[in-house]
């Protein structure tokens, strides 16, 4: 089977090059992903369960340090049952209120930092803005890798956005 | 000692007479001047809104005449091809006429021997002409004869033959004759590189083309083909990739009398339109495939008609030497769909042009059947059995086209009043000012009063009296009453002179203060409608976007529902 694979696939000519070239979609060769990778990006498009959707839109409400902490642990565990790896933060709209539009939720460290429209978001978490603002999405994944995951209403994983491609509002 | 009494009253009446006419003279000039002024601004005014009218106007004739053109071509191009390929139509409808004749048997055998004998010879290459000496040597049991043009007709082109004898004899109800010729035409194949009239399977599958057995072997070999394909990562991601290329067709376009302060005063608008018209792909793809889903197809229950219909697929869409005219009409085509627009029709083309590529992958071979059925020479019926197949990568490809817009939309823009904004703005100098539309309402109008202030702070300096314009008189009137030795009536009467023309100078300063003030309110009042106006139309450009932009969940939901085909996705 592999070997029908080799032989059609490589002698084509890539007739997709344009769109690729406008950042689009990358292929997985382009991408550089190998296997394993692969895999994990497959395993990135899990619905995610309403439960941990919930806590994620509640996080404003913790005024402890120490419940806020649990909470961010436990939502990591979720993601580690699904085995995602890299997953390195979230960001979403705020639901403080005035001042406040947005927060971003670090895995490593364990925070939750809200910004108004004036402040700056930190880079990658600055291409998550205008996403974010959009009310289709519940919350934005940020991975190390660079790929942001737009999260649905329903739970359903959005096709990733590269956090270079995407640009800060000014 | 005598006095001497000058009367100088005459003298100082005329030259008050002749100060007050130079100076009549002078207002008149000046009046005229600020006229010629606002004039000459009003005529550029005038002329820049000519040059954007006449600029609008070659677009649009620019677009008629691409119009006009491609549909002189189109003609042209069918004209060619019936042309070139016309004969080999008489020999497409010969054969279901041949087909149709014998089942009704009023045609002798020998005429439908002559007359396929006679196509034979008309149409050198073509593999359907052996095809019909075939089935006309079969009716009249000429075995020999049968074999050696079915033979003859395989060599001309294997795949077609396989798949118009399976065809025939499912037609005339041999079906495990017709069996065998499907399994022949499938194993002949490679996934990855599939001839077009293997659309012709997908038509019979959507159908139920093949009978219970057939069809059975049928799927299972696309399934194992389709999983297969699947497997590969890539193969999907261009999958999806194609339906982000098929949703782009479907973005509206903005009148050119939408917007129009947004249009002109945001350095932002080309964004901002964009924004919008990625965002009405949704709804517009949503309409498109909701009509296609319901669509009443007819099920023909009738396999003679229901197998007719495949043989004419099959003999009118796949003969590969048309394809390059085929081209050239898709293209011209698109054209006209797009109203001359020639970048979305060529983009649209391009798209059409891959799926007519002699060879195509199953998997891709099914996606474009599910978004151009007519390309590929199929119905709306298989249209929907493809999609149905398709849906995971329909729905990705909606998910990655919404995230690539979103992640560049725009939520606030900069609205920019040049210095040509207005007339006034043009005859005062006005400076430009900038802001952006998140900028607070009253702050932005404050900082734009304070920019008109400034422009005319200018003038009024300008305009405003001065006591040092009176030093010059002062002196003359001095060296005039030296000449007089100081003589006290003529002291007092140039005295009262130049105070006179001092009140005068001042009188008119002030008269000028004034209009400059009353214009100066008005070109604020001009200004601040104009960002007034950019600023609710821009609110209404954003209010299009999010409306547009909040069609995704119709549209995916459509997705969600489709009716999945029996042709199993693999799991997603």
């Amino acid at each position: 089977m592999t070997s029908i694979f080799d032989s059609g696939g490589q002698g084509k000519q890539d007739p997709f090059g344009p769109l690729r070239s406008l950042g689009l979609r990358k292929s997985a060769e382009e991408t550089g992903l190998k296997g394993v990778e692969r895999l994990a990006a497959a395993s990135r498009k899990f619905r995610r369960p309403h439960q941990l959707r919930q806590v994620i839109q509640q996080l404003d409400l913790y005024v402890d340090p120490q419940g806020l902490k649990d909470a961010i642990d436990w939502i990591k565990q979720q993601y580690d049952v699904h085995d995602i790896e890299g997953l390195a933060g979230l960001f979403s709209r705020c639901y403080l209120g005035h001042p406040y539009v947005d927060h971003r939720m670090t895995i490593a460290g364990g925070i939750l930092e809200h910004y108004e429209p004036k402040d700056l978001v930190p880079a990658p978490y600055s291409a998550a803005r205008v996403l974010a603002a959009n009310p289709s999405y519940d919350y934005i994944e940020i991975y190390a890798d660079g790929q942001m995951i737009p999260i649905y209403q329903d739970g359903s994983a959005g096709d990733p956005v590269d956090t270079a491609s995407g640009r800060a509002t000014r | 000692m005598t006095s001497i009494n000058i009367d100088f009253g005459p003298v100082i009446r005329e030259v008050r007479s002749a100060v007050s006419e130079v100076d009549r003279h002078v207002s008149m000039v000046e009046g005229q001047v600020g006229q010629v002024s606002r004039d000459l601004s009003q005529a550029s005014r005038e002329l820049q809104e000519l040059k954007k009218q006449f600029d609008e106007w070659v677009n649009e004739a620019r677009k008629t005449a691409a119009v006009q053109r491609a549909e002189t071509v189109v003609g042209n191009l069918k004209a060619d091809l019936d042309r070139k390929y016309g004969h080999y139509r008489v020999v497409r409808r010969s054969s279901i006429g041949t087909l149709e004749a014998l089942d009704v048997g009023i045609v002798s055998n020998k005429s439908v021997q002559q007359v396929s004998e006679e196509l034979m010879i008309q149409t050198p290459r073509y593999w359907l002409a052996p095809a019909l000496v075939a089935v006309a040597a079969w009716s009249r049991d000429d075995q020999e004869l049968a074999e050696r043009a079915v033979s003859e007709s395989f060599s001309r082109d294997r795949s077609k033959c396989s798949l118009f004898f399976a065809l025939v004899l499912q037609r005339q109800g041999r079906l495990e004759g017709a069996s065998r010729w499907i399994r022949h035409y499938l194993r002949s194949l490679d996934p990855l590189n599939l001839p077009r009239e293997f659309a012709v399977i997908l038509e019979a599958l959507a159908r139920n083309g093949f009978g219970l057995h057939g069809r059975h072997f049928v799927e299972e070999q696309l399934d194992a083909w389709l999983t297969m394909l699947r497997d590969d990562p890539a193969k999907i991601a261009e999958q999806v990739t194609l339906w982000v290329r098929d949703l782009q067709n479907y973005g509206g376009s903005i009148g050119q009398d939408q917007f129009r302060a947004l249009r002109e005063l945001s350095p932002n608008w080309p964004a901002i339109e964009k924004q919008i018209v990625d965002a009405s792909v949704l709804g517009n793809a949503h309409a498109r495939y909701a009509a296609i889903l319901s669509t009443r197809v007819e099920v023909s229950t009738d396999v003679l008609a229901k197998m007719d219909d495949l043989l004419e697929i099959l003999v009118r869409e796949y003969d590969n030497e048309e394809l390059p005219l085929r081209r050239e009409v898709a293209l011209q085509e698109a054209i006209i769909e797009f109203q001359g627009d020639i970048g979305r029709a060529r983009q649209k083309a391009a798209l059409e042009d891959q799926a007519m590529a002699e060879n195509i992958d199953a998997l891709s071979m099914q996606t474009y059947t599910a978004m151009m059925p007519e390309v590929l020479g199929v119905s709306v019926q298989t249209q929907i059995v493809s999609i149905g197949a398709l849906k995971s990568e329909f729905r990705e490809a909606v998910t990655a086209y919404t995230g690539f817009y979103r992640a560049r939309a725009l939520s606030s823009a900069a609205i920019d009043l040049r210095p040509d904004h207005s007339n006034l703005a043009m005859q005062y100098d006005f400076p430009g000012w900038r802001t952006r539309t998140d900028v607070p309402q009253a702050e932005s109008e404050q900082s734009l009063t304070e920019v008109w202030n400034k422009t005319m702070d200018k003038l009024r300096e300008q305009a405003a009296f001065k006591p040092t314009s009176l030093i010059l008189p002062i002196i003359g009137a001095v060296l005039i009453s030296m000449m007089f030795g100081f003589h006290i009536v003529a002291l007092l009467l140039l005295g009262g002179a130049v105070g006179f023309y001092g009140w005068h100078k001042k009188q008119k300063a002030e008269k000028e203060l004034a209009m400059i003030e009353k214009n100066c309110q008005q070109a604020l009042e001009v200004s601040v409608d104009r960002y007034r106006t950019a600023m609710v139309e821009f609110a209404d450009a954003m209010f299009t976007y999010e409306d547009a932009d909040a069609k995704e969940p119709m549209l995916l939901s459509l997705i969600d529902s489709w009716p999945s085909s029996s042709v199993k996705e693999a799991a997603a």
